[in-house]
């Protein structure tokens, strides 16, 4: 039971305090909800955005106005995939993603939005399931995360791009492998050739990491690839003339293959494999409008060239391998005083477009 | 392990590949079993018109030509009518959906991969 005050007086005296209490209370409603809307307005960075069961647009923070250009009072009231894009209105994402907060009590919102003005941006956030007025409703809170959104599309496509790079180097390490086990007559030349083979393709990736797979100087090729010949043959023993020029990497690593190739063969049969043969090395570019890259090996004093009776590896990847690569030119002429290799291209299927 | 399908000696191979010394394995491989290639193409143009041009049983097509899909030429062949293998370092999860299905040889290769796409290709 509850206690009916008997005296009027007092009774006066609890309804005024009465009304002053719920005076108080009102203005503390009221002191409450314009914090909340500071509150939620402050937070610039994130959209925050209120909607019936429904799914209309029911209140909407200045950062979704900042986000999404639309002002609150032009979206209140229109359905929340206003700002989904096409894609995603078509399979319906916007209800789904109303079906998954209310039944799981959230949903995560990892889409492309669309601002007023058409343009895109990544929105990073959630939905959640609110009561309201005893009607459902949702609270949506997402942020712009373009940046960390291309960020991780940059990566992937680096790995998917690094696990192809590396798919195909074993598919060319798998061929030199295979095609010198049936070129060479025995395991010990297999050895010895197919190690010196991988140690020069491993010197033009070094070449091209430094460079950052864009490409790589002619002239750095050159020498790389002389370097353990000039140690062993001397440096004296090599002329090497030409401009500098920047490759791009799969001419590279086609050229480094072939100089490998004839230096090899220069020192087991060529102007290497005496002491006072001499190896000339040169290239340019031919000028305007013809604009082609010419590259010539000469080899002069080594002993007298026989030609090869049957054409092998090596020769095969100078002139098949490095001509397809560069889509050029390529001759292999075993002259009496000397192997020749000219190479011919247009200029502007081996060099980096950018330089 | 046996591999099932159509004899491959005397088949003609169309290879497309970008990669030289991969194109050279392929080829003398191809040759190995009795193939006869009537053709190989590096780059995309040469390719298709080699693709529509040859005669072929089969083509092997390298997915990436130079960063450049050979999805055009596959689509091509398979208009009319003709057999192809897909060889790529990729997975072939970027296959478009028109071309989902077509035997797809993963780089690198064993011998008796690629006899088994050829003949997965011919049947």
């Amino acid at each position: 039971m509850s206690t009916i005050p008997s005296d009027p007086h007092g009774a006066g005296m609890a309804q005024g305090a009465e009304e002053n209490e719920t005076r108080r209370a009102r203005a503390a409603l009221r002191e409450n909800e314009a914090r909340l809307r500071h509150i939620l307005d402050a937070v610039k960075e994130y959209a925050i955005i209120t909607l019936d069961g429904e799914g209309r647009v029911a209140s909407w923070n200045r950062g979704a106005e900042r986000l999404l250009e639309y002002a609150a009072s032009e979206v209140i009231g229109r359905p929340g995939d206003i700002f989904f894009t096409p894609e995603d209105r078509a399979v319906a994402a916007f209800e789904e993603e109303m079906r998954l907060a209310k039944e799981d009590g959230r949903a995560t919102n990892e889409r492309w939005h669309l601002r007023k003005d058409g343009s895109r941006f990544w929105g990073s956030g959630v939905m959640f399931p609110i009561e309201h007025g005893g009607e459902d409703a949702y609270l949506k809170i997402f942020r712009d995360n373009t940046d960390a959104r291309r960020a991780a599309e940059r990566q992937a496509l680096l790995i998917g791009e690094l696990n192809h790079r590396v798919k195909n180097t074993l598919a060319i390490v798998q061929s030199m492998a295979m095609q010198t086990l049936r070129s060479c007559p025995n395991t010990a030349d297999a050895r010895d050739a197919l190690e010196a083979r991988l140690v020069s393709l491993a010197k033009a990736h070094d070449i091209l990491t430094s460079g950052q797979w864009r490409g790589g100087d002619l002239r750095e090729l050159v020498v790389g690839a002389l370097e353990a010949y000039s140690n062993y043959a001397g440096a004296s023993r090599f002329r090497i003339e030409g401009t500098e020029l920047k490759l791009r990497p799969k001419a590279l690593l086609a050229l480094s293959m072939a100089v490998h190739e004839l230096a090899t063969n220069a020192v087991k049969y060529g102007a290497l494999s005496n002491d006072e043969g001499r190896v000339e090395i040169g290239w340019e570019v031919t000028p305007e409008p013809e604009r082609r890259f010419r590259f010539e090996w000469k080899e002069r004093g080594g002993p007298p060239v026989i030609p090869p009776h049957r054409r092998g590896f090596g020769s095969r990847l100078v002139e098949e391998g490095l001509a397809q690569d560069i889509t050029g030119l390529v001759r292999l002429r075993f002259a009496l005083e000397g192997v020749e290799c000219t190479i011919e291209a247009p200029v502007e299927e081996i060099t980096d477009s950018e330089s | 392990m046996a591999v099932a399908g159509p004899d491959l000696s005397g088949r003609r191979v169309l290879v497309v590949e970008d990669e030289s010394r991969i194109a050279m394995l392929i080829r003398d491989t191809l040759e190995d079993m009795g193939c006869e290639v009537v053709g190989t193409a590096t780059r995309f143009d040469d390719a298709l018109e080699k693709a529509i041009s040859l005669p072929f049983d089969v083509a092997l097509l390298d997915v990436n030509l130079n960063g450049e899909p050979s999805y055009p030429i596959a689509q091509a062949l398979a208009e009319r009518g003709r057999a192809f293998v897909f060889a790529t370092g990729y997975g072939t999860s970027n296959l478009p959906e028109s071309l989902h299905g077509a035997p797809v040889l993963q780089k690198p290769f064993l011998r008796s991969d690629l006899e088994r796409a050829l003949r997965a290709a011919l049947l």
